[in-house]
């Protein structure tokens, strides 16, 4: 099993925690995966100098440099909005491929597996993580939901 | 000829639950989708609905005001029929609106064994002129066909006027110049189809290939499919939309990658009475769901009202990037899709120039879609 960076650990235990986050609200994401569960996902997000190892049958996700040669069975590449977006079904999958806003090498079946598990579990990874922080989530959400409905107020005393 | 009396259908795809509920919240009047075995045409992994999947499915439809169908639009194999006829069997105990099937065999089946479940013809079937189709309505009782999209909106008004049964047609989504459910080319490249499997261009199949100069290149099995040039708007990799050389130069030899999309087109298709618009796409995404039902329902209630419909919301969902719309009031080729589109079956000349999809109401040529 390749190990990451100790220096990358703080990174991955929060990855880490993400997705049981995510998992134990959506237990039965993996589910539609069937076989695919097994696969190694390496979720590149390329205006980042980390790669993500996503391990769906381990419930695991690992972090590791870019420069690191780190074996997969798929690869799925774009930039951190566009994946978050697409993990979170606010992207169609076929459109940001066919615009090229993300790329696919290796077992293009798994990969489609992959999308299609996580398009039909209407993930919100953000709120889940907030769920599993119980009590200390609330003040979180609430500070999560005021940045958003100020942001376009900011953005606008900031505007040319 | 059949004046339509209220807006026709609005048949929306899912291919999972969730996909499911947001066609309906969407505006979808109705829904379709396939359990997740090979008696759909969109058996992909990760796909489709299992059979309490469906049951719940069906009841969130019903709750909302929406209906289901069941596509179960594949040809049973030779001895082994009972995956298919247990398709049927569970869609009408599950409370289906509908069945679609493509398989004459399959919708005797249907016809026998559940004569109060509505029956609707598959486009896979292909049927596609007048005796075909009153041959499955007297046979059958086949309520409705699903039109192959090689038709012209006059062919479609045309056959309105004569068969007994409603239509529906394609107004959305991928494009192929195939007579559906006749087509083998993913048979020859692969082993698998559409027609038995389910799978056109199996994914099982399918290698993308990143180049160090940002190009991509796409194979099926053995064949390379295309090489798009860095940032140059992707297509599926299927070989009608192969790029291949032909006397030296390199091109689309059948049909380049461009979606479907009759939204300039609603009104004369509309007044050919077609009874229900379908958008192709149960292997797409929520948010592809989402924005074409919405799209679609606008442009149906804005069409209702006598205002202009807004025919431009759909190009970024588009396969390659283009699509065969063209801009309000121009009766000539597709506006996005015109720039490489056009050319091609003049210039080839084959069998399917005649078909050149509904787009050629206005009499243009245009191109054409496949697959529900």
């Amino acid at each position: 099993m390749e190990k990451s960076l100790p220096r990358l650990r703080p990174l991955e235990h929060l990855a880490r925690w993400t997705l049981h986050a995510v998992l134990d609200r959506h237990p039965e994401i993996f589910d539609r995966l069937g076989d695919y569960a097994a696969c190694r996902y390496l979720i590149d997000v390329k205006d980042t100098p980390f790669v993500l190892l996503l391990i769906p049958g381990e419930r695991d996700i690992r972090i590791h440099l870019r420069s690191k040669e780190v074996r997969a069975d798929a690869a799925i590449r774009g930039s951190f909005m566009t994946l978050a977006q697409l993990a979170q079904g606010g992207g169609d999958g076929d459109a940001l491929f066919f615009s090229r806003d993300i790329t696919i090498e290796g077992d293009t079946e798994a990969v489609l597996a992959l999308r299609n598990a996580l398009d039909d579990a209407d993930l919100d990874i953000i709120h889940d993580s907030f769920d599993a922080l119980g009590f200390w989530g609330s003040p979180l959400r609430f500070g999560y939901r005021a940045f958003k409905e100020m942001k376009p107020l900011i953005s606008g005393m900031f505007a040319p | 000829m059949k004046q339509i009396k209220s807006l026709p259908e609005l048949v929306c795809p899912a291919g999972t639950p969730s996909a499911l509920r947001v066609a309906v919240d969407a505006g979808a009047d109705v829904v379709y989708c396939g359990f997740r075995d090979k008696t759909n045409a969109r058996n992909f992994p990760g796909l489709n609905f299992s059979r309490d999947e469906m049951a719940d499915g069906i009841r969130y439809a019903h709750t909302h005001g929406a209906k289901t169908y069941i596509a179960i639009n594949t040809f049973p194999q030779a001895g082994n029929v009972t995956l298919w006829k247990q398709a049927v069997d569970d869609a009408a105990s599950f409370g289906a609106d509908a069945v679609i099937v493509a398989d004459i065999g399959l919708a005797a089946y249907t016809a026998k064994n559940h004569p109060h479940l509505r029956l609707h013809l598959s486009v896979q079937a292909s049927a596609s002129n007048e005796d075909a189709i009153c041959y499955y309505c007297d046979a059958f009782n086949v309520k409705r066909v699903v039109l192959p999209r090689v038709l012209s909106i006059p062919e479609i008004t045309a056959l309105n006027s004569v068969i007994p049964c409603e239509t529906e047609v394609f107004a959305f989504g991928g494009l192929c110049v195939m007579a559906e459910g006749r087509c083998n080319l993913s048979s020859y490249a692969t082993g698998k189809s559409p027609n038995m499997n389910g799978v056109c261009s199996p994914a099982s199949h399918v290698r993308y290939r990143q180049d160090k100069d940002g190009a991509m290149t796409s194979k099926l099995g053995e064949f390379t499919i295309n090489r798009f040039a860095k940032e140059e708007a992707a297509g599926y990799p299927t070989l009608c939309k192969g790029r291949f050389r032909l006397n030296g130069e390199a091109g689309y030899i059948f049909e380049e990658p461009t979606s479907l999309d009759a939204l300039s087109l609603l009104p004369d298709l509309l007044k050919s009475g077609v009874a229900a618009l379908k958008i192709e796409g149960r292997q797409r995404g929520r948010a592809y769901i989402e924005a074409v039902v919405l799209a679609f329902r606008q442009a149906l209630d804005a069409y209702a009202k006598g205002r202009p419909i807004k025919t431009d919301a759909l190009i970024n969902l588009a396969e390659g990037g283009q699509s065969t719309r063209r801009p309000a009031g121009r009766a000539g080729p597709a506006a996005e899709g015109e720039k490489r589109n056009r050319h091609l079956l003049p210039r080839h000349g084959h069998e399917q120039a005649r078909g050149q999809c509904h787009a050629r109401a206005g009499g243009g040529p245009d191109a054409d879609d496949r697959g529900q």
